[in-house]
């Protein structure tokens, strides 16, 4: 069994730590015995996710976020495909809005891919702040830093908001799931201190391919313990 | 009137600095502060009296080295020199540098004043006081919940520099965005290394039409000698440029063909430190003939490969963000001696509080034969513990809640020396707890 990650942009759209999600990807992937291949396409090069089983779109500085838009946008037919397809796509922060419908840089508006139902603004102060949220797949925690202010209208978020601003601050709701992509303005990178999450990728992805989804049952200690870290000193 | 609030200031926040130090802090920032409320203009009253230069040291990463390595120079030449030399670099640091050359009466008693500035500050400090020089050293991504993006630390420095229009600006020419801040400001000087070194294979974007980079050669974190396919944007050349690097053994090079450099501290970066400070110090219009001694004689500051001599050599050194921390461990690679390493990482405000920049540093090259065992601390151990765990080292690594036990522990392996690497709050506490080892 081998899974195929495709990374958009790494060296654009790496803002954050977003390395650290992939690190996280392949090797969870490799314990549970999987066969992962990476492959990063590079801003000069065409974007073909055929043979992609999970695909990551990271975020970026402004300029960097309106060059890949700017490169996206011919592919967007493309993208939505893969995502209306049901295949697992993961974008962190400013792929999260370049996913949407409008998004605004440099307090300009721009038109988004248009995939995900949803539309941010830019707010007057960056949220910057640890962040918990209360998911089906466990708590969740990070760091959040953005300018944007997100409204996903009647889409599913990916959680509640336990400590943090989450998608707008007012709400109460973070990122959103929409069949299997999962988008959020989480970093800190998101994957590494939330192997439950990590894990639903890889098995959504498995069940795509006809397998079971059953992965084996790993020692997450370190990442338990690091999470509980975060957790801790918000008593949550 | 105003003279009397400054000299009102000057005693306040010299008795500030002798009560701090008795209460055993540093008090290197707070003293001015307090003056400042005393007397506003007291940074521009005591600037004005600087009798021959001012410099200004900006940029991410070498500020503090590269402000002391001027100040060394400057002094051995017999210069009376103001320097917030530890690294106070706000608003605060920089006027209770002033003051403590300043006597009872507010009269300053200097010939030139060298002081690093945070990015975020050099627009109010600049408002206050005009360089004469302002050297640049780079801009990478640091403490981005404070900044935000590396583009608004590049604004804070443009709109310092439109303060100053006549300052003459030093860069570092092999870092792209620099270059662009260069040619807004009209005129500039460039500094570099000239030749490839060592490859670090991240890339870097047109600051002007973001296509991605071509090299010649890259040094590391987008350093390196750039050309833009795209719009033709290109590297400025060097007014002063190493060639002939050495980095086994401390550091060597020949400066613009014809002066050999050479010192025992290490790090490639340190380059990049000495060039800028020796370009500031010809820039003030001062002889460089004879600065080799004032380099090798520096010794490096608070843990900038600051070395203890405890039952072995233990080294201790700042790494607070991606590029430096890269460059960090590459150093302690170079060195072939069997080693320790001990990593503390707190995320306190000061030392921004989102650490994802940790999975930017290629942990995995620690798997290097040379080391032995690591030890992992400061407020953030767990997660420094999960980062290594995705490298998939096969080394003894251990957790420690203090930094005393981890030190003490760390000392009993069997490596010939300890190197020790830390964000910005836990370098005081390890310095001041080696030197108390090293006194015993």
């Amino acid at each position: 069994m081998s899974l195929n990650i495709v990374v958009i942009f790494p060296e654009l759209l790496n803002m954050f730590g977003d390395a650290g999600n992939i690190i996280c990807l392949a090797k969870r992937l490799k314990w549970h015995g999987i066969e992962v291949n990476v492959r990063n396409i590079s801003v000069d090069s065409p974007v073909d996710l055929t043979d992609a089983d999970i695909v990551y779109l990271g975020g970026g500085g402004s300029s960097e976020t309106l060059l890949a838009l700017s490169k996206l946008i011919p592919v967007k037919e493309e993208i939505k495909e893969y995502i209306d397809g049901g295949k697992v796509f993961l974008a962190v922060c400013s792929g999260f809005e370049l996913l949407g419908e409008s998004f605004e840089i440099k307090g300009e508006k721009k038109e988004g891919l248009g995939i995900l139902s949803v539309n941010s603004v830019q707010g007057d102060k960056r949220i910057s702040s640890d962040i918990i949220v209360e998911s089906d797949f466990g708590i969740i925690c990070g760091f959040e830093n953005h300018l944007g202010r997100m409204d996903i209208g009647s889409n599913t978020a990916l959680g509640k908001v336990k400590y943090g601003s989450g998608n707008n601050g007012r709400d109460g709701f973070e990122g959103v799931i929409y069949k299997n992509t999962f988008a959020t303005y989480m970093d800190g990178p998101l994957l590494p201190k939330n192997p439950a999450l990590c894990d639903e990728l890889i098995k959504r992805a498995l069940l795509n391919k006809g397998e079971n989804g059953e992965l084996k049952e790993l020692n997450d200690s370190a990442e338990l313990k690091a999470q509980k870290f975060i957790l801790d000193k918000y008593g949550i | 009137m105003t003279k009397i609030r400054l000299i009102l200031a000057v005693w306040v926040c010299k008795a500030l600095g002798v009560l701090g130090r008795m209460a055993g802090k540093k008090s290197s920032s707070a003293p001015g502060v307090y003056a400042a409320k005393i007397c506003p203009s007291i940074l521009p009253l005591l600037a004005k009296q600087v009798r021959r230069g001012i410099v200004a040291v900006c940029g991410t990463n070498g500020k503090t080295t590269t402000n002391n390595i001027i100040h060394k120079i400057l002094t051995d030449k017999g210069y009376s020199v103001v320097c917030n030399n530890i690294g106070a670099n706000m608003m605060g640091g920089v006027i209770t540098a002033f003051v403590e050359k300043t006597n009872l009466f507010g009269k300053l008693n200097c010939d030139y004043a060298t002081l690093e500035m945070d990015e975020a500050f050099s627009v109010k400090i600049f408002e206050k006081l005009t360089p004469d020089v302002t050297v640049i050293t780079n801009i990478f991504k640091d403490q981005l919940d404070r900044y935000g993006e590396v583009e608004l630390t590049a604004g804070y420095l443009k709109a310092a520099l439109k303060l100053a229009p006549e300052t003459k600006l030093i860069i570092n020419g092999d870092d792209p965005l620099l270059c662009e801040i260069g040619n807004q400001h009209g005129s500039f000087i460039s500094y570099g290394v000239g030749e490839r070194v060592s490859e670090e294979n991240i890339s870097a974007f047109c600051p002007k039409c973001t296509r991605e980079l071509d090299y010649e050669y890259r040094h590391y974190s987008g350093l390196g000698k750039f050309s833009c396919p795209g719009c033709g944007f290109g590297h400025p050349g060097y007014s002063f440029v190493a060639t002939n690097v050495s980095l086994t053994d401390g550091l060597s090079f020949t400066l613009n063909g014809d002066m050999d450099i050479s010192v025992n501290y290490r790090g490639f970066y340190n380059i990049f430190n000495i060039l800028a400070a020796i370009a500031s110090v010809k820039t003030l219009g001062i002889d460089i003939s004879g600065v080799e001694k004032s380099l090798d004689d520096y010794k490096p500051q608070i843990g900038r490969m600051e070395s203890f001599n405890l039952k072995k050599p233990v080294i201790l050194n700042l790494a607070k963000n991606p590029a430096g921390f890269n460059q960090a461990i590459n150093t302690v690679l170079s060195d072939s001696r069997r080693k320790d390493i001990i990593i503390a990482v707190n995320d306190c405000e000061s030392d921004g509080k989102d650490i994802s920049w940790l999975w930017d540093v290629d942990t995995d090259i620690l798997s290097n034969e040379t080391v032995g065992s690591i030890g992992l601390c400061g407020m953030r151990r767990d997660e420094l513990n999960l980062r290594l765990k995705y490298s998939e080292l096969d080394k003894e690594i251990s957790v420690y809640d203090n930094i005393s036990d981890c030190i003490n522990r760390l000392l009993e392996k069997d490596g010939e020396v300890l190197y020790i690497l830390v964000n910005y709050t836990m370098i005081f506490e390890s310095q001041k707890l080696l030197k108390e080892m090293e006194g015993k």
